[in-house]
């Protein structure tokens, strides 16, 4: 068995060239902190792939510096993958430096060499090799060229192990700098620039310091009127007409003979509970679409850039915003990537901050109230509550800032990566990813939840009963339900539907169809005002994201902050929907 | 008695699909939900190398 550790700077491709080698399917992302844990994967049988995060050098300890330092220490590792982007190779080699001194044969991967030779920079890659001791490999790894000359090293098992770390191993961070300085200029010829690259042209544009706001607003209406107007929500009631006008009836009347609870079961429970959600695929699809496309194109790097003046108000550093920004997908991992972040009060702090970014699994439940109770207006309804996240974390960030997670401020670095023409393939690969992921969930936790609530609500303790109101559900409904009066939906349908939604936020719209068991567009307006049914989303924004999320709180921070975060969701959405409901009841 | 069976089949598979949720929920892995979403092999704990 060969070990092998691939390492570089953030953003250079490791994760490219992971998946290229090991023919894995790993997210890639064209901005920084990706990867947070090492990942494993085999180019042959006995050749093990380690992909480690991405890292500046081995002497800052930071967690992914760790993970990184850990693994070349006690992983038995026989060579060391070196990534560096040829376009920067000034700041790539100091890692390469310092990766000398563990006395492991590395091969210097010169990722990008397109960007490089665009830019003017031309490597005598022979040179090169000699100045660091090293094998060196030219790959563009994005487009999978030179891949097969690391296989076919890797494949060969003998590397070039020339103990040599004494010669490398110098005083200061200025010493090192100036040995990679003299050794690049040995092997570098830099041409003459004659104009400014498309990046640059851009950026000029992008990050303008009053331009980049607006082309950013602009940039998120389009992606929500897609979503919500132009594509997704066409599709998706193409989808519900579908089920409404011709797969229930026609399941209905296949099971016709069946007993009347049997068909219920099937009909109400299960198709109008999963089929509920299923119908809401093409706009969770359409948002992430347009999600991955900015992150592949490399905008979003320059989001969190920008966001860093926003950021250090709310106490924390611009880096912060990426974990903020995979909230918007899924909690679970955005707390994960919270670790990326140096300081500890900063990863608690994110930690408690990122549950109020609206996650996709909310999304089908503003979809359906949206539809029903602002039909002219369901992009900016859904659009509100995402930027209301972003101002609670906003004010709440701020609090914190003052109190608790009082600190001194630390600059904030990120790599701005070149602009990318997002791929199709990796456009398509991770839709098909998210679409099957939606799937899964669908047949597996609402289904499940689904046909606990059929039975909930048609049982009681003496058998089926004929109407809901005598049901079990409603018994548990109507001891929380009071809870939720002052917020304008006081019913126990709506209690129990939220209290389904603990186990996935997708269940409280499928709880309410297996509940309602009709029409949501005709039966919700007898439950809720339109007042009242955006306290509802404020409150579905705001709460407890899911047992998921407590988990995994729980694992990263302890039970004490995760009880508190819990408790402090919950009081946040109850007060934020009060004070909607109850402004908004004076107003109009 | 067929209608049983297949409801039985179904309320099994429910409690199944309800326990193993919690009991992943339980260790800070995601429910069924997560393949495909960004650090999904964070998420499935099979190489997950937790910072202490």
């Amino acid at each position: 068995m060969i070990n092998v550790a691939l390492l570089g700077n953030p953003n250079v491709g490791k994760t490219t060239l992971y998946n290229a080698l090991t023919g894995s399917n790993q997210y890639v992302g064209n901005w920084p902190g990706v990867t947070v844990d090492k990942k494993e994967g085999f180019l042959s049988g006995d050749i093990k792939i380690v992909d480690l995060p991405g890292i500046y050098a081995m002497d800052t300890f930071s967690n992914e510096e760790k993970v990184s330092k850990k693994f070349l220490e006690e992983g038995n590792v026989d060579l060391i993958l070196n990534i560096v982007d040829a376009s920067n190779l000034n700041r790539n080699l100091y890692l390469t430096t310092q990766l000398k001194q563990f006395n492991i044969p590395i091969i210097l991967a010169l990722n990008m060499i397109d960007i490089s030779e665009s830019k003017g920079i031309l490597i005598n890659y022979k040179k090169l090799s000699e100045e660091l001791n090293v094998e060196v490999i030219p790959i563009i790894a994005g487009k999978n060229e030179g891949i097969d000359k690391i296989e076919e090293r890797l494949q060969k098992r003998k590397f070039h192990s020339p103990l040599d770390c004494d010669k490398y191993n110098f005083s200061s961070e200025k010493e090192a700098y100036k040995f990679i300085e003299k050794a690049l200029s040995i092997s570098i010829t830099k041409q003459e620039k004659m104009e400014a690259t498309i990046t640059e042209k851009m950026d000029k544009w992008v990050l303008h310091p009053i331009f980049a706001y607006p082309i950013f607003i602009l940039l998120m209406a389009l992606m929500f009127e897609l979503t919500f107007s132009w594509v997704g929500q066409p599709l998706s009631d193409l989808m519900d007409g579908f089920l409404n006008d011709i797969l229930i009836p026609y399941v209905g009347n296949i099971l016709s003979s069946t007993s009347p609870w049997f068909n219920s079961l099937i009909v109400n429970g299960i198709i109008s509970g999963v089929g509920g959600i299923i119908v809401l695929l093409p706009i969770i699809l359409v948002l992430f679409i347009c999600i991955t496309i900015l992150e592949d194109s490399g905008y979003m790097a320059r989001v969190a850039f920008m966001m860093d003046k926003l950021m250090r108000k709310m106490g924390l550093s611009g880096k912060a915003f990426i974990p903020m920004i995979i909230g918007f997908g899924c909690t679970v991992p955005a707390i994960m990537t919270a670790r990326t972040l140096e300081s500890e009060k900063d990863r608690k702090l994110t930690a408690l901050l990122v549950p109020f970014m609206s996650c996709n699994a909310r999304l089908p439940v503003y979809t359906v109230f949206a539809a029903v109770f602002f039909e002219t207006h369901r992009g900016l309804v859904v659009s509100s509550l995402y930027l209301l996240g972003i101002i609670v974390a906003f004010l709440l960030g701020i609090l914190f800032k003052n109190t608790y997670f009082k600190k001194d401020e630390e600059p904030f670095i990120i790599e701005i990566p070149e602009y990318k023409m997002p791929k199709v393939s990796s456009i398509y690969k991770q839709t098909k990813d998210k679409a099957m992921s939606f799937l899964k969930k669908a047949a597996t936790i609402i289904f499940a939840m689904s046909v606990v609530v059929w039975f909930l609500s048609n049982f009681n303790i003496h058998g089926m009963v004929n109407e809901v109101n005598d049901s079990i559900l409603a018994s548990i409904g109507s001891v929380i339900a009071p809870l939720f009066a002052p917020l304008g939906f006081g019913n126990w349908q709506s209690a129990v539907s939220l209290l389904s939604g603990l186990l996935a936020k997708e269940s409280v719209l499928a709880s309410m169809q297996v509940i309602f068991s009709g029409d949501l567009s005709v039966i919700l307006p007898e439950h809720f005002t339109t007042i009242s049914a955006y306290a509802f989303l404020v409150f579905i924004l705001l709460y407890t994201p899911c047992i998921s999320v407590i988990g995994t709180m729980k694992k990263e921070y302890g039970t004490k902050l995760t009880l508190f975060s819990v408790f402090f969701q919950l009081i946040i959405a109850w007060i934020a929907a009060f004070l909607v409901f109850n402004i908004g009841s004076l107003i109009f | 008695m067929i209608e049983i069976i297949i409801t039985m089949i179904i309320v099994f598979f429910a409690g199944f699909v309800i326990v193993k949720s919690l009991k992943n929920s339980s260790k800070g892995k995601c429910s069924s939900g997560c393949s495909g979403c960004k650090a999904e092999k964070a998420c499935s704990g099979k190489n997950n190398n937790t910072i202490k």
